[in-house]
């Protein structure tokens, strides 16, 4: 799993070749930064979303933030039981928690994201 | 972690009454703005017109009634919470780049602004304080939506400041790649323009005597800044020279059906 300054995260299945099925989320750590989810605006199976550029967006009480992917593809599954159920990204951030899947388009990118170790320092070291 | 060189600068600017577009479209560039030089910026500001802003996720169809029957403009803010009647609030926009120690969580910069604002309101004699709990906001669990009372004033978020039960200012954000904004409004006095739904008192009314507005914000955010250890710069008119051009591009997006209409 890697991760993007950003807070979300991305994993691989099998090799991370072009097409390669990646699932994305968001960090417990921003999830619990957030507090008090209350919506989430999602996007359609078969959009192209752009690595650094906002895919969706999340609102908590006081804050509207966009979730950016971290990697570009195209849309293939999106969680869409998610925004009723916004608890699942507080309580299996990483598991049932999962936003979207994409078909990876560029693994290269991945080479830019931070490893688990990484991000954990990043986070423990300040405002992001 | 690096802390931006001008960190340590608050930048206040103060713009003459706009419409809704562009006192949104002005608050999306300080955002770029605060986010490129990395302190913090914060703009005041009213509008030329009674208007109803929306929070970034509520539906439009239910504001429409409330907007229609009073005559108000309709306007949806980037930032997230509920709707607001402006006319006879002082509204504000403060922008701090992510890499800001105010940027870490929204509470931070959310209870910063607020507290000034607690003190400030209590050397004046008023008996202010911040909201310990969240209430009426609807969503979470089970629901999709923020489909909590329509109006901000009617909500209570934690950090909230009410004179009693009367809530008096309340803030919500936006949180960008670059930067975090925080739109927030002060009920200075009560609006009659919406009949019931905006008989809420303001300072007016909550105060034992008149309350001096320009001095009041002066103070607040000097005791903002003093809170944070940073010097307040007051720095005139933000919408000047090329910015007002910039603005003015960028308030179509906020006028147009699609922004409006989004939910």
């Amino acid at each position: 799993m890697k991760f993007a300054k950003s807070h979300e995260w991305i994993r691989v299945e099998g090799d991370p070749a072009p097409g390669a099925l990646a699932t994305i989320g968001v960090s417990a750590y921003a999830v619990e930064a957030l507090t008090d989810l209350v919506f989430m605006q999602l996007p359609a199976v078969g959009t192209q979303v752009t690595a650094g550029e906002s895919f969706g967006e999340i609102e908590s009480v006081k804050a509207v933030s966009d979730l950016y992917a971290p990697c570009s593809g195209e849309v293939v599954e999106v969680h869409t039981e998610l925004p009723d159920n916004l608890d699942l990204l507080g309580s299996d951030p990483y598991g049932e928690g999962w936003i979207i899947k994409i078909k990876l388009a560029d693994p290269s990118q991945l080479d830019a994201l931070m490893d688990q170790a990484a991000y954990d320092a990043s986070v423990s070291d300040g405002p992001h | 972690m690096s802390i931006p060189e001008n960190a340590t600068v608050l930048t206040v600017w103060e713009d003459a009454p706009a419409c809704g577009a562009t006192n949104m479209a002005a608050d999306e560039l300080l955002a770029e703005e605060a986010a490129a030089c990395g302190g913090m910026m914060l703009r005041l500001y009213t509008w030329s017109r009674p208007t109803l802003s929306l929070g970034g996720f509520q539906k439009r169809a239910e504001a429409e009634p409330l907007a229609r029957a009073a005559q108000l403009d309709l306007v949806r803010r980037p930032s997230g919470g509920g709707a607001i009647l402006h006319g006879t609030d002082q509204t504000y926009a403060a922008a701090v780049a992510r890499q800001h120690p105010l940027a870490g969580s929204p509470q931070l910069l959310y209870d910063a602004v607020h507290t000034a604002m607690v003190d400030v309101l209590g050397s004046m004699g008023l008996e202010a304080a911040m909201v310990s709990e969240n209430r009426g906001h609807g969503g979470g669990s089970g629901e999709s939506a923020p489909d909590g009372p329509l109006l901000c004033f009617d909500r209570r978020a934690v950090g909230d400041v009410v004179v009693g039960p009367h809530k008096v200012l309340g803030s919500a954000q936006r949180r960008l790649s670059g930067s975090v904004l925080q739109h927030g409004s002060l009920l200075l006095r009560q609006c009659d323009q919406a009949g019931q739904a905006s008989t809420r008192p303001g300072l007016a009314e909550l105060s034992p005597g008149t309350v001096p507005v320009d001095a009041l914000v002066r103070r607040w955010l000097e005791t903002l800044a003093s809170s944070l250890e940073m010097t307040c710069v007051f720095a005139g008119p933000f919408l000047v020279d090329g910015r007002a051009a910039r603005v003015a591009e960028r308030a179509e997006r906020f006028r147009s059906a699609a922004w409006l209409g989004r939910r």
